[in-house]
């Protein structure tokens, strides 16, 4: 059945231009206006990251283009990974590099979590630094320490590298935006289901490419732009956007919160979605197109609302139905 | 019923209240025990509460209180000093232990969900019906209770005709996190055009005691809880109680959390807007005194009608037995 959806999508998108370097589908855009829905065919594919013009840098240089690279203990292997990523993508430009060692990474734990983020935040500098980082790389963690940490500063997106299998259960890293994988490192679908982006990666120069391209879309969040995951965007044609949205459902009409038999929230997500209309979500959990709507269901809509997605319903358009 | 709360955090109002109106309400021996020296904010959020530190007479008390426990309460975590202590009562994981969230998902103290890290077995696992059960799917929505000596039904504020509009605002902590932000810089240009605006008087209250707060409220008409993340807090709560109108930002998931902890299908009657919006709203409020004056009523009906604490505190009972 995904296979089937994904020959129909290359027939309606088009073939991606062939390219040496790496590069993945941002977005299929569908920018909903007071009045109508206008839909940007095909998607828009990356840069690399040189090539981009970044207005907003000249704007507020001190609020982008900072990365932050979570250097996991003293593993030098992990260490010259990080050290080539720098030299590779973020040498020539102006970015921001921080290192965060991780003293303890057998340690787990609440008291040991607060311990991490009290020891990362010592000085006001480091604070704002790593808050202010829209892209946070994580290699190899010994725990889900840093994960958990990572997604403390809510305008980062943490993408989690791996050359070997995790020490620790596969779930604990749901909630991360892009997982690269290395050849031969195998996750659970459970996990892989509900990641907005993974790749694999067999050289150090691919890895640079999937994260040369994935930092391009790791800027401040635009805003307005939906992609729909779920059902036809004519239903959603009568909602005046307010910019505010980041999931946006369109329901029935006079549909009401069920109470009957809901014991949890997750029942009641469920309900939801299994009476949305139509379902778009912000471009700004999204990282392709592809990604998102090959895997569209139900958990990656609650894991993308655990992640901090406010909702916002609306009645489905009656032309829709 | 014998019931013990614990709490890490100096700042927890909310357990410290279930703990009195469980004792005054119900005649229940429950006692609310919490870590920390609150420093200045020793009067700020739990004078209810018994603080506890590292030394021989508070493990004392707390261990002569634990070891009678038939429910032992626990709200956020369980810190590693209590947790120590409590290990010397034999069978003491026999209890009935009940955790509880009060904070959001990637943000301090919790970051995720800590229930496992505790090694106890779980009777229920809770979260306060705002914005988290979006986070804590699993957890079974409850209400937070809002009971103080000084809030009663009986003494509400009025609307004040001829006069001009007195608005509350008091963000209690301020922080930068995705649920617990208070503010954006629109939001602070919308509240400085308020002040600016002679049909509008602004109380800005950081500091006070919650006694100080209920008195500011009794005598204003409107309260502005946080309009910025899509949650709301206990100040929507004492809005509704005082019979303010109540300004917040509550999304579609908040309300449904709502309407599943309150065991209601009934909306409450607040005013949902964004940063964009809270100056609009004050002056439609302003311009339409029947308004006012209805849903000032409305919020102070509701709140003792389906969120007051004789309704709710029987909710844990419930989830005790």
């Amino acid at each position: 059945m995904i296979r089937l959806a994904a020959r129909a999508r290359r027939k309606l998108l088009g073939k991606p231009e062939p390219t040496n370097a790496a590069r993945i589908p941002t977005l299929f855009r569908v920018r909903i206006e007071p009045s109508s829905i206008r839909i940007n065919v095909p998607p828009t594919w990356t840069e690399p990251v040189e090539e981009i013009e970044d207005p907003e840098s000249s704007l507020a240089p001190h609020l982008v283009r900072r990365v932050l690279v979570w250097k996991t203990g003293q593993d030098p292997a992990a260490i010259e990974l990080a050290e080539g990523l720098r030299v590779a993508l973020f040498a020539k430009t102006k970015t921001t590099l921080a290192y965060v060692e991780e003293i303890n990474p057998n340690a787990s734990g609440a008291p040991t979590m607060l311990d991490v983020v009290e020891r990362i935040r010592p000085s006001e500098n480091a604070h704002f630094l790593v808050r202010q980082s829209s892209l946070v790389i994580i290699q190899d963690p010994a725990s889900n320490l840093p994960i958990a940490v990572a997604h403390t500063w809510p305008g980062a997106r943490v993408i989690l590298v791996l050359t070997r299998p995790p020490a620790f259960p596969a779930a604990e890293l749901i909630g991360v935006e892009a997982l690269l994988l290395s050849r031969g490192v195998e996750l659970p679908a459970e996990v892989l289901d509900v990641t907005p982006f993974h790749a694999g990666f067999a050289t150090e120069a691919e890895l640079h490419s999937n994260i040369r391209a994935l930092w391009n879309v790791a800027r401040p969040y635009p805003r307005g732009h939906l992609s729909i995951i779920k059902g036809s965007a004519a239903a959603l044609s009568v909602y005046e956007p307010t910019g505010m949205e980041d999931i946006l459902v369109a329901m029935p009409p006079n549909w009401t919160v069920p109470t009957e038999g809901i014991t949890t929230f997750r029942h009641y997500l469920l309900a939801v979605w299994t009476s949305a209309q139509a379902v778009a979500i912000h471009s700004k959990f999204t990282y392709s197109y592809e990604s998102l709507v090959s895997r569209a269901d139900e958990n990656l809509f609650m894991v993308l609302i655990q992640r901090g997605a406010r909702v916002t319903f609306t009645s489905a358009s009656q032309a829709a139905l | 019923m014998k019931i013990v709360h614990i709490s890490p955090s100096v700042l927890a109002g909310a357990p410290g209240m279930l703990a009195d109106a469980q004792r005054e309400l119900l005649g229940h021996h429950s006692v609310h025990f919490r870590v920390g020296d609150p420093g200045p904010h020793r009067d700020l959020m739990s004078p209810n509460s018994i603080e506890i530190t590292n030394n021989a007479i508070d493990r004392e008390a707390f261990l002569v209180h634990l070891a009678d426990a038939e429910v032992i309460h626990v709200h956020n975590f369980l810190p590693p000093l209590l947790l120590r202590w409590a290990a010397s009562i034999p069978a003491i994981y026999d209890r009935t232990w009940i955790y509880q969230v009060h904070s959001p998902t990637h943000e301090r103290p919790l970051f995720g969900d800590l229930s496992a890290d505790h090694g106890v077995r779980w009777h229920a696992k809770l979260a306060v019906c705002h914005a988290h059960p979006r986070m804590f799917p699993d957890f079974r929505p409850i209400p937070n209770v809002l009971y103080r000596p000084f809030i009663s039904q009986k003494v509400h504020a009025a609307p004040s005709p001829g006069g001009p509009l007195r608005v509350v605002h008091s963000p209690s902590t301020h922080s930068q996190g995705r649920w617990s932000a208070k503010s954006d810089p629109l939001f602070e240009l919308e509240m400085d055009r308020l002040k600016a605006d002679p049909r509008v008087t602004v109380e800005t209250l950081e500091g006070v005691s919650p006694r100080k707060v209920a008195m500011t409220r009794h005598v204003s008409q409107v309260s502005i809880d946080e309009v910025i993340t899509g949650g709301f807090h206990l100040v929507s709560y004492e809005g509704l109680a005082a019979g303010n109108v109540v300004i917040n930002g509550a999304d579609a998931l908040s309300h449904a959390a709502f309407a599943l902890g309150f065991r209601t299908a009934e909306p409450p009657p607040w005013i949902v807007t964004d940063s964009a919006g809270v100056h609009q709203e004050i002056v439609h409020l302003i311009n339409d005194p029947g308004r006012l004056a209805e849903l000032m009523a409305a919020g102070h009906d509701y709140f003792w009608r389906v969120m007051a604490p004789a309704r709710v505190v029987p909710f844990y009972d419930e989830i005790y037995a």
